[in-house]
């Protein structure tokens, strides 16, 4: 017992916690370095953020765990860092992270000071009784302010800032302090050994030779190859092919015990068996209980993917499925749309997420898609008692069979320079926000209050913030619940017919508004055709903005310079491939983009 | 003997009209003249062994502005030409001339030495018109040129006029044509603006100095000008093109119905053995490559059956007349039945229609041509 103690007593977990651009990957970099287990030549620049898209956005979206080496009054300590994404939309992912660790680094950027992410991430490590230890960063910058984030830090937050390490990561500034205080302050896990086994699953991804890579936290018994183990949500068992710790490659060990972070490789094939804040045991001497807080991720967000002209629906398929596989949130299934054909519903757990699949379909899968409008979950009562479920427009009853209907409501944090209050409300009233209350938490700084409808945010309502603020503003919101509004189905007819993929459900007071809106859209983008076409929007058969293409008189090249047939060819060529980028609908053809006109709306 | 068209490329120009994006060199030395025609008379010495079989019955000197350049040097191209007897008898010799400058002595002496058309760059008669688009020369000195051009005996005139240009309206158009009437015109070429990038035209459009006509003004100006022009007896045989009978353009013809040409100079284009090919565009590039037996050939594509066909079609329905459905068929060795979708579709948009086993653009068809050329592909 004491052996084990002496062992658990050299072990320290801990996650990175920031705002988005902090510096929380630059940091990560620099203590892999720090520690000599990755050699600078080797050092890809931040190496935890693994997908392209992550580095260009600077966001972790997949975590990465790590485990570094480092030597602390000459003797080694074993320090795993738990990586947390960035982002709103994986809130139930960063708390699962931060479940595994006893301790958490705040990066705070030493010019912008706290934003709305810092409290929220900080909120979540406090659920977890995590030691926080807060780190300024950024130090090099011109406008950097660490004596005043400082007292921020401690005002709004109430951590004690005195020796705070005030780094820059990027210049490599102070990155021992950080790793000492590591040391220092997290405390080293505690668990027995010689209990049955309970792991908490933090992560997993699906490996082609492996099947599923559980990333785990033991926090009591052991686990070793060969084992039977159970996942407790589902009673799944699967024997243990590999133990191992990340370095951050896999690297098999003997056994994982009490306080240690790894994976466990059990030939699990689906990575839906085996999902974040599910808990491991060993099938044969199972633990009584799971660890707490074990959720199944619910889509907030739906839209539909369909393939551009000329993509087929199979390997927009076979994409789908490829990326679910490492992907729990990620669902879907096929549907057809009279004006795009065959394709796919997907469910999403935020805007977010849905961008980064519609990106990589795109560019890791090399496929040409057309994405409608997202949606929320509707609750639509119906007259005869009847409750739904729709996230597709297309689905809704007729109007006449709705008794009433809820919609999503979540309650927003917008941290702001007091500067853009004024509009920051207007922007919150526009999207029909119902205001709560205001917080200074220093001079110039204000967090806003809002319950928003989720429909209003799914639509650029992160951009609209950004633009109203120079980019000063952050947002994080979460789910409150249902509310009921009056809620239409706003159809689009082109040429007199409804594009089933341009319908949406908006709210009353808005639909004229967005009814014009996007017909105005639509008319400077699709192209003019022989004949008049007609764009109208329209609620429950009644047309309440209409716009017309009007028809194309002339297309006709006067002259046929000397001889220059080729020339004329290529032209005609080019006219002709555009033409075969745009969907038919109907008698009209219309091009790709027109699908985006219904994503936007801020003016 | 195979007959073949002859086009000759002149590069160079006075001034640079300000719609023109065409690559023509403004400042040039009668040094560089002289060598581009050695160039010219090196190039058809080249070609001299596949011409074996040939013989031309249309030459086109055009450019660029061919009158900027000594009668005497074209004396020896077509001097060249005759001694290898490389013309058929009553070959149609074209050539652009410009109302500068130029005057009884350059029109006689290239008459003599065969040009029997011309075809004068008029463009319209407005003087406050020809200073906006910056053409070289006002009403009085277009006028004067004509009947210069009529004393001397030139039989064949085509003017090409221009609508759609700032300041201008219908009744402009009608003007210059009524005025092209006292000079015995047998052809008009009549164009509408086309604004391209990268001309001073384009900027003075978008600086909103001047506003062209809208699409319906423009259209409807084209129909009253086709309707007078016919009025005073000038049938319209091409999108663009108008003549009195048995005066069109032999020369054009070779284009819009597939015959052969071949094209010298700079950037001329030639159709021979289903294949086309054009030279580089540069002066003194052409000049050297020339001197120096390098060929001169900066683009060629081969052209396949698929692709004749279209071209078939989408150049002779350019014609007033169309195509005629039997040649078609026997040309191709195909059923024209085969277009039956296609073509359907588009006489039902009523966009092209068949008389008289011809297939021919409507009114509205020709409109919309580069439409119905797409869609035939």
């Amino acid at each position: 017992m004491n052996k084990l103690n002496e062992r658990q007593k050299k072990i320290r977990n801990f996650s990175i916690i920031a705002h988005i651009d902090h510096g929380k990957s630059t940091l990560a970099d620099r203590l892999i370095e720090s520690t000599g287990l990755v050699t600078s030549r080797e050092m890809k620049e931040q190496i935890l953020d693994n997908m392209d898209l992550e580095r260009e956005r600077g966001i972790t979206i997949k975590l990465q765990t790590i485990r570094l080496v480092y030597k602390y009054n000459e003797e080694e300590y074993i320090l795993n860092l738990i990586d947390t994404p960035g982002h709103v939309d994986f809130n139930y992912e960063v708390s699962r992270s931060l479940a595994a660790c006893e301790g958490a680094i705040l990066v705070v950027d030493a010019a912008q000071g706290v934003e709305a992410q810092t409290l929220a991430n900080v909120y979540l490590a406090l659920d977890q009784d995590l030691e926080i230890i807060p780190v300024i960063n950024k130090i090099d910058l011109p406008g950097a302010r660490p004596e005043e984030i400082k007292k921020e830090i401690e005002d709004v937050i109430g951590l004690d800032c005195e020796d705070v390490p005030l780094i820059s990561a990027k210049d490599g500034v102070n990155i021992d302090q950080v790793l000492q205080a590591i040391v220092e302050k997290t405390p080293s896990p505690r668990g027995d050994t010689e209990k049955n086994l309970k792991s908490l699953i933090f992560d997993s991804y699906y490996d082609s030779y492996k099947g599923v890579i559980a990333l785990v936290r033991v926090f009591d018994g052991s686990v070793k190859k060969g084992d039977i183990i159970k996942i407790m949500s589902n009673n799944k068992k699967f024997e243990v092919t590999e133990v191992g710790i990340m370095v951050p490659k896999q690297l098999p060990v003997e056994s994982l015990e009490a306080g240690d972070v790894g994976y466990i490789a059990a030939s699990i094939k689906d990575v839906r068996n085996c999902t974040v804040g599910d808990t491991i045991t060993n099938a044969e001497n199972p633990t009584e209980n799971p660890l707490p807080g074990y959720k199944k991720v619910n889509s907030m967000v739906y839209s539909g993917i369909y393939p551009a002209e000329g993509e087929d629906f199979n390997n927009i398929r076979d994409a789908l499925e490829k990326l679910k596989v490492n992907d729990a949130a990620l669902v879907f299934e096929p549907e057809t749309s009279a004006a795009l054909g065959f394709g796919f519903r997907c469910g999403f757990l935020g805007l977010l997420h849905m961008e980064i699949i519609q990106e990589r379909l795109d560019r890791e899968f090399d496929l040409n898609i057309i994405a409608t409008a997202p949606s929320v979950i509707y609750k639509v009562h119906k007259n005869n008692g009847e409750m739904l479920e729709i996230q597709n427009p297309t689905n809704l009853p007729p109007t006449q069979e709705i008794d009433y209907m809820e919609e999503p409501i979540v309650r927003a944090d917008i941290m702001t320079p007091s500067d853009y209050i004024g509009p920051i409300m207007e922007l919150c009233q526009e999207r029909r926000g119902t205001y709560e209350k205001m917080e200074y938490i220093e001079e110039n700084r204000v967090v806003l209050h809002y319950k928003l409808p989720l429909n209003e945010i799914i639509y650029d309502f992160f951009d609209a913030l950004k633009s109203r603020t120079r980019g000063y503003a952050s947002l994080d919101y979460e789910l409150k619940g249902y509310q009921r509004a009056d809620l239409d189905k706003l159809d689009i007819l082109i040429n007199e017919e409804v594009v089933d993929a341009f319908s949406i459900i908006v709210h009353r007071d808005k639909a004229y508004e967005r009814g014009r809106g996007i017909a105005e859209k639509l008319k400077d983008v699709i192209p003019r055709h022989m004949f008049t076409v007609p764009i109208q929007a329209a609620i429950g058969g009644k047309i309440i903005a209409r716009e017309t293409v009007r028809a194309l008189r002339k297309d006709v090249t006067s002259k046929c310079y000397g001889g220059d047939i080729s020339r004329k060819k290529k032209l005609l060529e080019k006219q002709k491939e555009g033409k075969k980028k745009m969907r038919q609908i109907g008698n009209v053809e219309v091009p790709q983009e027109a699908f985006m006109v219904v994503l936007k709306f801020d003016k | 003997m195979k007959k073949l068209g002859l086009y000759i490329h002149i590069p160079f120009c006075e001034s640079k009209c300000h719609y023109c994006d065409f690559y023509s060199i403004t400042k040039s030395t009668s040094d560089i003249k002289e060598n581009y025609i050695k160039s010219l008379i090196k190039e058809l010495e080249l070609n001299k062994e596949r011409l074996d079989e040939y013989k031309f019955d249309t030459i086109f000197i055009g450019g660029g502005t061919p009158s900027t350049v000594d009668a005497n040097f074209y004396e020896n191209v077509l001097n060249y030409l005759r001694n290898n007897n490389l013309i058929s008898n009553n070959a149609e010799v074209t050539m652009e001339v410009n109302p500068k400058k130029r005057g009884y002595d350059y029109l006689n002496k290239i008459k003599e030495i065969g040009v029997n058309r011309l075809s004068v760059g008029i463009q319209t008669f407005d003087n406050d018109i020809l200073k906006v688009i910056g053409r070289n020369h006002n009403r009085k000195e277009g006028q004067d040129f004509l009947s210069k051009v009529n004393k001397v005996g030139f039989q064949n005139i085509s003017c090409d006029l221009i609508f759609n240009l700032p300041l201008q309206k219908y009744e402009h158009i009608e003007k210059d044509i009524d005025i092209l009437e006292e000079y015995n015109l047998k052809h008009i070429s009549l164009y509408s603006l086309k604004v391209n990038t990268n001309t001073i035209m384009n900027d003075i459009v978008k600086e909103d100095k001047y506003k062209l006509m809208d699409e319906d003004e423009e259209r409807e100006t084209y129909y009253r000008a086709r309707e007078y022009l016919e009025k005073n007896g000038y049938m319209q045989y091409e999108i663009s093109n108008f003549s009195k009978v048995g005066y069109e353009s032999q020369h054009n013809l070779k284009y819009w119905n597939r015959m052969q040409y071949l094209g010298i100079g700079t950037s001329a284009h030639s159709f021979i053995n289903n294949k086309r090919y054009s030279n580089v565009s540069n002066v003194n590039q052409y000049i050297n490559k020339i001197m120096s037996n390098e060929s001169t050939v900066n683009f060629e594509e081969y052209i396949d059956n698929e692709e004749a066909i279209w071209e078939y079609l989408f150049l002779g329905l350019r014609k007033i007349k169309g195509i005629n459905i039997k040649e078609f068929e026997k040309t191709f060795n195909i059923s024209f039945s085969m277009y039956n979708d296609k073509v359907g579709k588009l006489i039902e948009d009523k966009l092209l229609e068949i008389k008289n086993n011809r297939l021919r653009l409507t009114r509205k068809g020709i409109d919309l041509s580069n439409h119905v050329f797409v869609e035939l592909k």
